[in-house]
């Protein structure tokens, strides 16, 4: 866990330089940009909703994660939307009042329709664009997230939502969809609230009971009417729940099997996850099971692995793209090749284009290398050392 | 003549190990059991009982104002606060706004039994042990922190404390340079170190 707490703090900081390159006005392309970074720190929790049935919502759950972005304004509104055909109903909003309007499901972005289904949103200030994001709900029937972001946002605020996405969806999301999907597993504060508000009160009416069936007297039973049997059943039951309620924390509290074991499942996760419709680039994989890798190594590997194949699909132009990982003696080696147009990585990314920047730090703080090649279209090789000269924490 | 008891406390499985030891007493019994702070009220208008037992923690209204409330309706029935969060600025106010006692949900039922039998709010009884904390906050400023601590931006503790924008700014800055860190983030976290608050939730 330490590691992890490093790794974001050392996000941040990386964020917080960019702030000093500059505050810029955005341009309507980046508000896509910035949106995607709240979306990938929404959709992990919105997707283990189930939004067609009225009690299947989290609300406070899903209010509590959207708060920091809407705090700081990078999101002027969240709205999700039920899909059937060609109707979207909003079925969950930071703004109840909207919820059971419906829109037309759409794609992308686009401008805030002025129509009255669209009231409470005009109040918003500033110029907002509507950017929307297509996933399955806990039960796999489609739903939309849309966000409306100011378009006139700076980068500071920009940087703000990386930030914040990366505290909230690192820790989890690293480790791949399976069990990003899976519940995060409740942190020590969630198991505090949880023993401490259900658990300790019903343990105290239990004791209530035992000290009724030891200290109530024939007539006190009688005058109740109930009889030390009926007490017994309901203690049975109060207690039967509350073994309940233990297991339930137990088996979210017991550590994932290691990750290194699922990295080939995790890296064709990805890789689904990110492959564009159509059939270009093609994109192969070679990653084996390794269960001897570092836990906190497993999420570094598909992190830097994601944006490298990103980026590959992007930028590079690419017909191919190869994703390996080996392990030598003593180093485990993720290489991305692809056969695209190559490009300068000493040159400064423009402001807003962080990727890189991200995953040289999380590398370095690893212990790792990274190297650049470029023989027709870019290769890009890092490496991390499997002594226990650094030890990994999770 | 037992002593019919209004217990207002949403925590189902303890409210009603609760009810039923009431009745199995030779001189207590239950006058009704509300699970929320509205049922309370509404029984207490209905239904004659000598004392109260309320959680400070219900789903539809803060637990203080339900003593306050209570209070105004029937002065004459004593009030026992019974709570998950036996913090010492909530003993303070539980009894300013009326109580008699202040108690621990975790307190043995002898106990229990025993505060509410002598329930008078001209001898507040308080639970033993309450730390004074280290760091004097007001009550507004303890209250503006624990919307912080559930999340909440200034506006909306602003909004869902009844005061100004402005004002929640000020008690926001007030309780950074008492707690002597930067941030709200660290105002919550030091705060729940201090046992001030209890991250998550409204007390
Ligand atoms: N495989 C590649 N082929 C060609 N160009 C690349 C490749 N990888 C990166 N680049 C170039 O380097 C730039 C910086 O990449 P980086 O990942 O830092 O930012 P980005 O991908 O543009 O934005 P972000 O990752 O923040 O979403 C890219 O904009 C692109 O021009
Ligand atoms: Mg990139």
């Amino acid at each position: 866990m330490r590691a992890v707490i490093v790794r974001c703090a050392a996000v941040a900081v990386v964020l917080a330089l960019l702030v000093s390159v500059g505050v810029r006005r955005l341009s309507d392309r980046d508000a896509g940009h910035l949106a995607r970074g709240v979306a990938a720190a929404l959709l992990t929790p919105m997707a283990s909703q189930d939004f067609r049935q009225p009690g299947g919502i989290d609300r406070v759950g899903l209010l509590r994660h959207l708060q920091p972005f809407l705090a700081d304004g990078v999101v002027k509104r969240v709205k999700v939307l039920a899909v059937r055909g060609d109707r979207a109903t909003v079925v969950f909003s930071d703004e109840p009042r909207t919820e059971g309007l419906v829109e037309h499901p759409s794609s992308g972005t686009a401008s805030v329709p002025g129509d009255e289904n669209h009231r409470y949103e005009r109040s918003l200030a500033g110029a907002t664009r509507e950017v929307f994001f297509a996933f399955q709900d806990a039960r796999g029937n489609a739903t939309q997230l849309e966000l409306y972001v100011p378009v006139d946002a700076t980068v500071t605020g920009w940087v703000a939502v990386v930030v914040v996405a990366m505290l909230l969806v690192l820790p989890v999301a690293l480790l791949g969809t399976r069990q990003a999907r899976r519940d995060p597993g409740p942190t020590r504060r969630d198991l505090a609230r949880r023993l401490h508000d259900d658990v300790l009160p019903e343990l105290a009416g239990a004791r209530m009971l035992v000290d009724n069936l030891r200290n109530a007297g024939e007539a006190d039973l009688a005058r109740a009417g109930v009889t030390r049997g009926e007490l017994a059943d309901r203690l049975h039951a109060i207690l039967t729940g509350e073994i309940g309620q233990i297991r339930a924390l137990l088996s979210e509290l017991v550590p994932p099997e290691p990750a290194g074991d699922h990295l080939p499942a995790h890296f064709a996760d990805l890789v689904a996850r990110l492959r564009p419709d159509g059939p270009s680039p093609a994109i192969t994989t070679a990653v084996p099971a390794l269960p001897e890798l570092p836990a906190a190594l497993a999420p570094v590997l598909l992190s830097v692995g994601g944006e490298l194949v990103r980026n590959a699909i992007h930028h590079a132009g690419a017909g191919t793209i190869r994703l390996v990982v080996e392990v030598c003696a003593s180093s485990v080696r993720l290489t991305v090749t692809d056969d695209g147009t190559g490009f300068d990585p000493s040159a400064v990314a423009p402001a807003g284009h962080v990727g890189l920047r991200l995953i040289r730090g999380l590398v370095r703080e690893h212990g790792g290398v990274l190297r650049f090649g470029h023989d027709q279209g870019t290769t890009v090789t890092v490496t991390f050392p499997l002594r226990p000269r650094y030890s990994y924490k999770m | 003549m037992r002593l019919p008891v209004l217990l207002v406390d949403d925590h189902r499985v303890l409210v009603d190990s609760l009810a039923l030891s009431l009745e199995l007493q030779p001189d207590l019994c239950c006058a009704a059991v509300a699970y929320t702070a509205r049922d309370g009220l509404a029984k207490a208008a209905a239904i004659p009982y000598a004392v109260a037992v309320v959680d400070l923690q219900l789903p539809d209204a803060g637990g203080l104002d339900v003593v306050a409330r209570l209070r105004a309706m029937r002065p004459d029935a004593p009030i026992v606060v019974l709570t998950a969060h036996p913090k010492a600025d909530l003993a303070d106010r539980a009894l300013a706004a009326g109580a008699a006692a202040f108690l621990g949900k975790d307190l043995p039922l002898t106990e229990i039994l025993t505060v509410i039998r002598s329930a008078d709010p001209a001898r507040p009884q308080v639970v033993a042990g309450l730390r004074q904390p280290p760091v004097g906050l007001t009550h507004r400023e303890l209250d503006v922190l624990r919307e912080l601590g559930q999340g909440h931006d200034a506006t909306r503790a602003a909004a869902t404390l009844g005061i100004s924008l402005h004002t929640a700014r000020g008690h926001i800055k007030a309780v950074l340079a008492k707690l002597g860190v930067q941030t709200q983030l660290d105002a919550v976290v030091s705060a729940e170190r201090l046992g001030l608050i209890t991250v998550g939730s409204r007390y």
